[in-house]
This record gives C-alpha cells, structure tokens and sequence, in this order.
C-alpha cells in the first residue's frame, strides 16, 4: 500500500474502501464474491477432540472435553469463549449466547447422539457431557463464522469411549462411581450436523448502490451500512439468521442463501474426505 | 354397603354424607379435603344428571336408588384401580433413575384452528390490538408505553449525555440499552429481572438495531441509554421494545432516520402468521422478528428463531414487511396526536 492509499484510508475511510469495491474487488485482491481461504486442522489441540481453523485474519481453536453423567434434562453440551484482549466482554457475550442457542435447539448434535453405549451398541442410562471451549487466536475478520467451523470439526473429531456399566439396569439403587468403567474402544459422535457460517456486509456507495460483501474483514465491516449472519445447515434449511444496520434490498436474503449455501457443500466434501 | 342419596337441586337429605363427612374429620391435609369435595361435587353433578328423573318426589325411587349406588360403586372402582396402576408403573416410567423425564409437551398443539382462527380469535394476519402512552415518565427525556394485547412494555430513554470516558466515541454517539422483565411477568416467577443470558442478547440485539435509526453523528462523544422493561410478557418481546423505543425516542425528541416499527413473525406449515403470542412461540416454530425504518423496505433488524426451510422465507420477509407498515401507521399516528396534544405547551 502506497502512502497516498494508507492516508486515503485513514483521513476518508470510505472513499477508499469505495474505490476498491465498486471495481469489484476488495483492496487486498480478492473478488466480492470469494471467501478468504478456509484451513481447518482436527486433533491438534487436545481433549476428547479438537480443532484449529484459520480463515482470513481469523485465527481460533476449538477443544471439547467430556464427562458422564445420568441422563437428565439438562443442557449437555456447554460452550464458552476463553477470554482474549481481543475481544470486548459484549462481543465474548454475544458469541457465547449464539452457541449456546444453537447448541440448546441441537443444531450441532443431538441429544440422542450422546447417549453412553456399551461394547454391545446398546444403550445406557448415561449420558456425556461435553464441553467446548473456543480460544481465539487472531480476531480481524468474521469471526462467527471461523468459530461455528471449528465447534463442527472439532465435533467430526471427537472420541468417545464405550462403557461397562456393572450395575442392572432393573437394579433401581443409585450408581456408583465404581460401576462405570471405560473400555479401551472408542467411536466417533454420530450425527453431527454441519454447520456452515457466512457473515455478509452491505457497503452503501456515494450513489446509493448496495454492494454485498462476502467475509469482510472488521475494518472493511466497521464502514458497511448493515451486517447479516446465516448460518445453513445444508442446502434449503436456515439455521440462524441475525442482521443489523440500514439494509433497503430484501432480495440479497436470497443471494446470501445461495452463497451460503455453496460453501456449506464445499465444506461438507471436505470434511467428508477421508484423511 | 351404605346407601347414598344426594343433596342436589332438589334438597333430599344425603344419609351417607354424614358418614363422609366422619372420615373427613380425621382428614388432617386441608389439600385432601379440598381435592375430595372436587371429586365428590363433580360426582354428584353427574350422577344426578344421568340418574335422577323424577322430580314429582324428595326421596329416591327404587330406580334411581340403585342407578345411584352402581354409579358410586363404578367410580369408586376405577379410582382404586387407577391408583393400583399408577402406583405400579410410575416409578418405572416417570421416575426411572438414568432416565430422562418423559416429554410432555404437545408438538402439534393447533395454533391454527381448521376455521383459520388463532387461540385469541385472531387471524394469521391480524396483529393484536396496539395501546400507547407517550410522556409516562417525567424523570426522562422521553418515555413510552406500549400494549401489543397482553404483552406490556414500558421504556424510558436518558440523554445524549456526556457518558462513561472508556465508552465515549469520537465522531458519534454511543447507545446503550438494557432490557429486563419484571420478576411477576411471566407465567414463572423470575428470580433476576435482568443481568441473565437473554437479557443481554436482548439488549444487545436492541442496541445494534437503534445504533442504525438514531443519527448517532449528531451526537459525538456522548451516550444515549434506552431502559425497556416487560412488565407483562405475552410473546414479540423483543418486537414490542423495538416500538416502544422509537416512540420514547420520539418522546425524547432525538433525531432519528424515522420510525422504527417491529413485529414477530412465524410460520406454520409454509403459512406466515404475525404477532405471536406466547402460547405461540414454542422451540419448534422458526420465527423472524422484523424491523424496519417508516414501513419501508429499509430493515434494520432480521433474528431468526429456530430451523426455516428457504423456500418459507421470501413469503414469510413480504409478511413481516407488510406488518411492520401496519405497525408503522399505528405508532405515528401516536405520535401525530402527542406532538398535537404538546404543541399549546411549547406555544406553537
């Protein structure tokens, strides 16, 4: 970046940021429509299964840690975001409550899912609970959606072990810690959905064009009119859906659903291949 | 066994109610008491409805007599019985350690009936009648009222003033909502009105929404602070503190880009239906609150809850928008009679 564009940044942010858009293109070089690349490594970050993704200037790792419990009707999946400078208490806030919403209606994993089996396949009256803790690493861009990628991935890893219960199941006393053992096999969570998070930004130009941008990162968001997340869980179902600002076109729910809607496929292809 | 007779409408003396009445004495729990007139009184009014025929005397026939008494007996019968079978299986189903709680809730409790109308008498596109007052609150700039059916919302708004050094921003102003729900609002007692995780959201959602209707540049390096709470919470929650901001902002005399207007929106069985009352607003049904700038296509607030199918959305978004127009009138058409109703104050 020249000093002139540094400066034009800094004095009339955007003015430059129009300059670039209404060309097409974002002033790092890639298109409006293109997402940042998306890496995603699985296992690297301990517990019963984990995940490390990077996405654009978004860093963040996921790690799930599991405990048995009795069946109940509690909340069995718990997440939370380890504090950061990066990020304020409000927006650590909000995060969390977007997870946890999302974890309470099962869009992650169902409770079923999580029911203890012994080396038989059948059933027990135990249950797992998991914890998800999501470290952030580098917060300049989408956020949401670098960390919905890893709760996903980081879900496709985790292992669970088979248990043995020694106690009847017909025995109506309470069970004791000692009866539940944990065999050596282990398997993998069924049923995990995946999940694919989008952010978009609508840029207002001087003319009043709107101009949807793809995964933009904070300073290119702070300059937008509006922001709207989605996040789709396959190619005709909408999951969540939350959006701010001064938006006049109700047509780009659309476009967001179909961009969305792509990139979920290509992530699910992705996770699917075999390593 | 001992003969009944029933003191009904037509005043014949009961024999074996003073016998009942012997065993009630010995009754300590007043609950049981009242839980056993409950069933004796409903017995009694169906057994005289299906056993007495005439009333030309005030003792019992032989007829009636008897259909009495096998009425009793047949009750009697299955109430023991009913207990046997509770008192067997509900440990196993209910109570079954390891075992979640079985679901009781009804998935596919009717909202819509099959004549098109909703609990309320409503139709799926009818919003529920809307009631405001403007200037509750003298203590602030601006304050509102607003009913939409049941639900009650009262908000209060402060400033712009100089805020908090940490939170000032240079070139606007900063806005900041908190949102909270008496502890008597709901159908539970709350034990915190606010601080809890939806409050926030709540408030936090509020505060995105009306950082983009305010013209925050007018104010730079001050706070606007928006105070909405439930005081009786009937579902659109959230629709309904977005409508009472706007009319405490107007109140207020704040700039503002317009109206902001508001309204909850779900959808059955690919079919909108508006302002959703709480009965309505289960897990299951994906629901859209919607707000919008004037009635305009200008959105400055979309949260969806829980699953939608795609192809549901464009219809459920045109419902929503028409809505939130029908909305928009209502509250400007407030605003209109309150600007009319202060104007001989400020000597206009």
């Amino acid at each position: 970046m020249t000093a002139s564009t540094a400066l034009l940044k800094i004095v009339d942010p955007k003015n430059y940021y129009e300059s670039y858009l209404s060309a097409g293109v974002y002033p790092e070089g890639r298109s409006l429509r293109s997402f940042p690349r998306l890496s995603f490594k699985q296992g690297e970050c301990g517990g019963v299964g984990s995940s490390l993704v990077s996405s654009g200037g978004v860093t963040v790792s996921c790690s799930i840690e599991a405990s048995v419990s009795l069946c109940n009707d509690l909340r069995l999946i718990t997440a939370s975001v380890a504090p950061t400078t990066q990020l304020s208490e409000k927006e650590s806030n909000e995060i969390t409550s977007c997870l946890i919403r999302l974890l309470d209606q099962g869009s992650f994993v169902s409770k079923e899912a999580l029911r203890c089996k012994n080396v038989d396949g059948e059933d027990l009256p135990l249950t797992w609970n998991l914890e998800v803790v999501i470290k952030i690493m580098s917060a300049d861009g989408c956020l949401m959606d670098a960390i919905i990628c890893s709760v996903v991935t980081a879900l496709r890893n985790v292992k669970l072990p088979l248990i043995r219960l020694n106690h009847l199941l017909e025995d109506e006393s309470s069970i004791e810690k000692n009866q539940i053992l944990i065999e050596r096999q282990s398997v993998s969570l069924n049923d995990v959905h995946v999940l694919m998070c989008c952010t978009f930004g609508l840029f207002l130009t001087k003319a009043g064009e709107e101009i949807v941008l793809c995964a933009p990162n904070s300073d290119e968001l702070n300059n937008c009119a509006a922001k709207y997340v989605m996040i789709v869980s396959g190619e005709e179902e909408i999951v969540l859906l939350t959006g701010n600002g001064s938006s006049k076109v109700f047509d780009n729910l659309r476009i967001f659903n179909s961009i969305c809607s792509k990139r979920w496929k290509l992530f699910k292809d992705a996770l699917d291949k075999p390593s | 066994m001992a003969k009944v007779y029933f003191r009904g409408r037509s005043g014949l003396r009961f024999e074996s109610v003073s016998n009942w009445l012997i065993c009630m004495s010995s009754i300590q729990n007043l609950q049981q008491l009242r839980e056993f007139l409950t069933v004796y009184n409903t017995l009694t009014e169906r057994c005289f409805s299906s056993c007495i025929r005439d009333y030309n005397s005030n003792v019992l026939n032989k007829d009636e007599e008897g259909c009495v008494s096998k009425c009793i007996e047949k009750q009697m019968l299955v109430n023991r019985r009913f207990m046997i079978v509770f008192a067997e299986q509900a440990p196993k189903v209910l109570f079954k350690q390891g075992q979640e709680s079985p679901k009781l809730t009804n998935n596919k409790m009717n909202v819509i009936s099959e004549h098109g109308f909703r609990q309320d008498g409503r139709r799926s596109s009818q919003i529920r009648n809307i009631n405001t007052r403007l200037g509750l609150n003298k203590s602030a700039e601006g304050s509102s009222y607003i009913e939409h059916g049941n639900t009650k919302v009262l908000c209060a708004v402060y400033g712009p003033y100089e805020g908090k050094a940490s939170r000032r921003v240079e070139d606007r102003c900063v806005i900041n909502c908190q949102y909270s729900m008496t502890t008597f609002s709901g159908l539970e007692r709350k034990k915190r009105p606010r601080g809890d995780r939806k409050s926030t959201e709540m408030a936090r959602l509020l505060e995105k929404a009306f950082e983009s209707v305010v013209i925050t540049e007018s104010f730079p390096r001050s706070q606007i602070d928006i105070f909405c709470e439930v005081i009786q919470s009937d579902g659109s929650n959230l629709a309904a503190c977005v409508n009472a901001a706007s009319l405490a902002l107007a109140d207020a005399g704040i700039p503002m880009k317009g109206l902001a207007s508001a309204v909850t929106c779900g959808v059955i069985e690919g079919n909108p239906v508006v302002d959703l009352a709480s009965r309505e607003e289960n897990d299951l049904m994906p629901r859209i609150t919607l707000a919008t700038i004037c009635g305009r296509d200008e959105v400055v607030l979309v949260e969806l809850q829980n699953r939608l199918h795609v192809d549901h959305l464009p219809t459920v978004m045109e419902t929503a928008k028409a809505t939130c127009a029908d909305v928009y009138e209502c509250l400007q058409v407030v605003v209109q009679q309150h600007l009319r109703a202060c104007a001989p104050i400020v000597g206009n």
